[in-house]
């Protein structure tokens, strides 16, 4: 399958577009099956069908189908050490970025955050009153020098040898000094059991899935290292229609949104690759292609937003 | 041990306190106690609804919990580290302040960290702390501190407590329980006052008071660092060790005042904190209040001058936008009023200096805020977020029901020493021939 | 119980107390009367041509849904190979999330026809809620043979493309190496009329610890090969550890730098060293009080 998709970029990203829907829908089916006899849905306005597996078709609303992943179970050891001989890395193209939001809802299905839950978030940046404004996909930074790692009291938060920055919510006793130490704004705390969706505790917790979220905790972007054990990619980089998020492995010396499969150091060195505030001295494994020959205008992103937000950026970019 | 004339009389004079609650005393208990009901409720709310009752959010992460925790562990650390200077110093007037002080300091930093536990998300994991502790956090370095610096706060009441200990247990003056009595004979440790005795507690006083120095020091510095280690404006500076060790001794001064003054009126004891007491306390006042001030307007002018984007957005929020009013005013009482106070001899009356004292300690509280609040406010990346309760930190009635409940706390637990013990050591006046009408301030009377 | 299906089942708890089971009953009440509703399916079939004469069949199932094509997880599809007079069975599988049923199947085990070529079908019957489908696919059986080649400072691959002996002329082929997500292109070329063609292959690629490379060519969607890929394993990476190696002392590591350590050991003896005097000496003070 790779090798087709990777020779049909068009057919791929013609699906990638219609990647959360497919992903939501598909997922059901497979969370639903009973692994024998022949399970399926049918589609009828807002409503899904599918088959129990007792052989009875019900019938169900499509915004309460979640994605449902299978998952490898790590334990905790092997959560803490990291993928023998890995380096994740990730690059964002801010040139195809069209804030079309796909990222955002495809983590949140994945990880079953409530929808004003963002572990991946896509920001309007303004650098200065003359540049031009543009979209920012901004997910955990998974730092090689994390200041939240170094504040964490209790080694609940912690660098991997694979370069991922996790947290083991069993451990976390929520002071969120890790919060306070971040300083792109990237964890968020479960602040009440309301936060929680009902379906999440389908999943039995490890640090690798980062789910279900637990009350008191905080949490995060965890580059998906349950999918990359697999050998699948993260649904934010397969769910873009632009396929503006490379995902790869910096040992390997290769990122993919996917469609596209690149020498990581070949577009760094090319396309003038850079990593957010180098200044901080984080050292972030997360580098941003500059929004050079951009694919959209910034306007087009405006449509995705709920209109409060729209008024507010749009006040933003006025003020420069 | 023997027990002077002087101070049976002064025991008599105290008796009332020391055998039972008068109906007054009575009162204040129960609407303290009131208070910290109502405390408890609102914990009770955190436990069972989650954090989400409070103010705090993703970016405001702390709010007035730890706003109230850096200023009861600084108004303790100022009574310890008071307590200890005055002790080396062997200065006459110290007598009455010595203990009293380093009852605040023992008090305010038990009260003090109910307050950073309120703020963990999961406190039934505190224990944590201790068995996956990681050296690098700066909260583990608080834990250590501070559990360090009560053990030797604890130890120093003590060491001022144990000669009080023996002559309650002889005192011929007091009317206590049998139990009351057995508690402090063995509070007591055998002490008779021999000479032995006498030179232990004294070279154990100033070991304690040697060590406490410094620690205070250091350990004040630590509770800036886990504000200093971050990398946020506002936060991230060199400057900020020294900057907290001023703050908190500068606050609890105002609030030992403060003190004193209440103790003052209602035992009515202006013969022991004389109004000399509230001028010599006023100037430690003055010299910290310049202090901080210098500190202040350095830490500030650096960061405006510099004008750094992200530093700049804080300076402007507090200087310009929504918290200069709260600038102004807690800088004018903080630093102005205390200056103008007591350098004006018009003004330096001991009403004054209390006023001044209450300023202060209030106007360092909201200073503790523009710490925390507007820097947490300000992130480097643009909050785009449509939740106002996300954008604005404002504290809920849970967070302040529990602030007052810890204040009420505070209350209580000096009134209930109150209850226990003298407020000022009755065996350091042992060669006093008056009860009243004397001049403690001649030196002729200190006992070293 | 598998785990997959401990989270299948709880999956379908979570939606039918979504739902409530009143309603539950009653969509199956209708159910009855809604055979015809059947949505209609749409199967490709394709196949890869593989260097250990495997021949690997892909069935994609799709379906219509919101007027997008959608692939259709675990539908059964069953694969078979014709000649003109008999129909063999190559086997069953299931479809993926992705919609993608795959058997891979012996070449030697497939018939041919008369003009050496394999005729293969692939179908799903249907069931309650989609119609069956099907699709079928010629194949012309072909070698692409891999050659590695190597001069002192350049490293290459000589491939051949040959369908019976016959060299093929003309056509595209794509040299990938394996990576972790996806295979990346790392050249490609035409064949002469030998059939053949040399295509570079980068130096300092990261390969596993041992330098190993697993290097393939591949030959796309040809009208009479279908798909093909010979794959080869070469030293030609550059090794990279898989070793996980203990953490440095550092603030961000589980262990602390040691003058992290030693502050902390010097400080806390010094305080609590003090603390042990001042308690020795209020037991003395204890004791001297006895004896007195």
């Amino acid at each position: 399958m790779s090798e087709l998709q990777n020779n049909n970029r068009r057919d791929f990203l013609k699906k990638g577009a219609w990647g959360v829907t497919l992903a939501a829908w598909g997922q059901l089916v497979f969370s639903c099956s009973s692994g024998e006899g022949g399970e399926q849905v049918a589609e009828a306005g807002d409503t899904v069908k599918l088959l129990s597996p007792e052989g009875e078709l019900v019938e169900v609303k499509k915004e309460h189908l979640r994605h449902v992943h299978t998952i490898e179970k790590v334990s905790k050891m092997e959560a803490r050490h990291g993928i023998p001989g890995r380096k994740f890395v990730m690059v964002i193209d801010l040139a195809r970025c069209n804030n079309a939001r796909k990222c955002v809802s495809a983590c949140q299905s994945m990880h079953h955050l409530p929808s004003d839950k963002e572990w991946l978030s896509v920001r309007l940046m303004k650098d200065s009153e003359e540049s031009a404004p543009y979209w920012f996909p901004k997910s955990c930074f998974h730092c090689d020098n994390p200041p939240c790692v170094k504040v964490c009291p209790v080694n609940a938060t912690y660098k991997r040898q694979d370069g991922l920055v996790l947290i083991d919510a069993d451990r976390c006793i929520g002071c969120k000094f890790c919060m306070a130490a971040c300083p792109y704004s990237t964890r968020v705390f479960n602040w009440s059991e309301t936060d929680l969706p009902a379906d999440a505790d389908i999943h039995s917790y490890s640090p690798e899935t980062s789910t279900p979220s637990k009350v008191g905790t905080v949490e995060k972007c965890d580059f998906c290292p349950d999918m990359a054990r697999m050998g699948k990619l993260p649904d934010c980089v397969t769910a873009c229609p632009n396929g503006v998020i490379y995902f790869g492995d910096e040992n390997e010396d290769v990122i993919t949104n996917g469609a596209e499969t690149l020498r990581f150091s070949q577009v760094i060195k090319d396309r003038s690759g850079y990593r957010y505030m180098e200044e901080l001295g984080t050292e972030p494994r997360v580098w941003y292609l500059p929004p050079r020959d951009r694919l959209f205008p910034v306007e087009r992103g405006f449509e995705n937003l709920p209109e409060g937000l729209q008024d507010e950026l749009r006040d933003m970019l006025e003020e420069g | 041990m023997n027990v002077t004339e002087n101070q049976n009389a002064t025991l008599k004079y105290f008796a009332p306190h020391l055998e039972k609650f008068s109906t007054r005393s009575k009162m204040w208990a129960g609407f303290l106690l009131a208070l910290i009901a109502f405390g408890m409720f609102g914990l009770y709310k955190q436990i069972v609804d989650g954090h989400g009752v409070t103010g705090m959010r993703d970016y405001v992460v702390w709010g007035v919990y730890i706003v109230n925790f850096v200023f009861f562990i600084g108004v303790s650390y100022a009574g310890a580290i008071v307590a200890g200077i005055l002790h080396l110093l062997k200065v006459p007037w110290r007598r009455p302040i010595i203990r009293l002080a380093i009852m605040l300091a023992v008090i305010s930093a038990i009260v003090g960290p109910f307050f950073i536990i309120l703020c963990i998300g999961r406190f039934d994991r505190l224990y944590y702390l201790f068995i996956h502790a990681r050296l690098q956090s700066p909260i583990i370095w608080d834990v250590l501190a501070i559990t360090t610096y009560l053990v030797g706060a604890i130890l120093f009441l003590y060491l001022t407590l144990i000669k009080d200990f023996a002559i309650y247990r002889d005192t011929k003056a007091l009317n206590l329980p049998p139990w009351r009595r057995k508690v402090f004979k063995a509070l007591a440790l055998n002490y008779q006052d021999t000479e032995f005795q006498k030179k232990q507690v004294n070279v154990s006083k100033t070991l304690i008071s040697i060590i406490m120095v410094p620690m205070v020091v250091i350990v004040s510095s630590v509770l800036s660092w886990i504000f200093g280690m971050t990398l946020r404006p506002g936060w991230h500076s060199s400057i900020f060790g020294p900057y907290f060790v001023l703050a908190s001794i500068l606050s609890g001064v105002g609030v030992l005042i403060m003190l004193m003054y209440a103790f003052r009126k209602i035992y009515k004891l202006e013969e022991y904190f004389t109004d000399k007491h509230f001028v010599y306390m006023g100037w430690a006042m003055l010299i910290l209040a310049a202090a901080y001030g210098y500190v202040t307007f350095s830490e500030y002018l650096t960061s405006w001058y510099g004008s750094e984007e992200w530093d700049s957005r804080v300076i402007d929020k507090l200087f310009v936008k929504e918290y200069s009013t709260w600038s102004f005013f807690s800088t004018i009482s903080v630093i102005v009023i205390p200056i103008v106070v007591v350098a004006l001899k018009p003004l330096r009356t001991t009403n004054m200096i209390t006023l001044a004292a209450f300023l202060v300690a209030g106007g360092m509280w909201v200073r503790r805020y523009l710490i925390v609040v507007p820097t947490l406010e300000t992130p480097l990346l643009p909050i785009q977020d449509v939740r106002p309760e996300y954008v604005n930190y404002s504290a809920t009635w849970v967070e302040w029901a529990l602030t007052i409940g810890g204040l009420a706390t505070f209350f209580l637990f000096f009134l209930l020493m109150a209850k226990f013990v003298t407020i000022f050591s009755i065996s350091e006046y042992a060669d006093k021939t008056k009860f009243a009408g004397i001049d403690i301030t001649d030196t002729k009377n200190v006992q070293q | 119980m598998t785990s997959s299906k401990i989270i299948k089942f709880f999956g379908l708890i979570f939606v039918l107390t979504l739902w409530g089971f009143p309603s539950t009953v009653s969509a199956q009440d209708e159910e009855s009367g809604e055979e015809k509703e059947q949505i209609r399916t749409r199967a490709s079939l394709s196949c890869v041509q593989k260097n250990d004469d495997v021949i690997e069949l892909r069935m994609l199932m799709r379906a219509k849904i919101d007027g997008r094509y959608t692939g259709l997880p675990l539908l059964d599809v069953t694969f078979a190979a014709t000649t003109d007079s008999s129909e063999v069975s190559l086997g069953k599988a299931t479809t993926g999330d992705d919609g993608i049923a795959t058997l891979s199947v012996n070449a030697k085990d497939i018939p041919r026809d008369t003009a050496n070529r394999m005729n293969l079908i692939a179908e799903f019957d249907g069931n309650e809620a989609f119609k069956g489908s099907d699709d079928d696919i010629e194949i012309l059986p072909a070698l692409l043979a891999l050659e590695p080649v190597e001069e002192d400072s350049s490293l290459a691959v000589q491939v051949t493309l040959t369908a019976g002996d016959e060299p093929v002329a003309d056509e595209d082929i794509s040299l990938f190496v394996k990576r972790l997500f996806r295979p990346l292109k790392v050249g490609e070329g035409t064949t002469d009329e030998d059939g053949m063609v040399t295509i570079d292959f980068p130096m300092g690629m990261p390969g596993d610890p041992e330098g190993n490379l697993e290097i393939y060519a591949f030959l796309e969607d040809h009208s009479d090969f279908g798909n093909m890929k010979t794959t080869i394993t070469q030293a030609w990476g550059t090794p990279v550890s898989d070793k996980l190696e203990d953490m440095p002392r550092a603030l961000w590591s589980p262990n602390p730098p040691l003058w992290m350590v030693l502050a902390f050991i010097v400080l806390m003896g010094a305080v609590w060293g003090h603390y042990g005097v001042i308690v020795y000496k209020l037991l003395q003070i204890k004791r001297e009080g006895q004896e007195g």
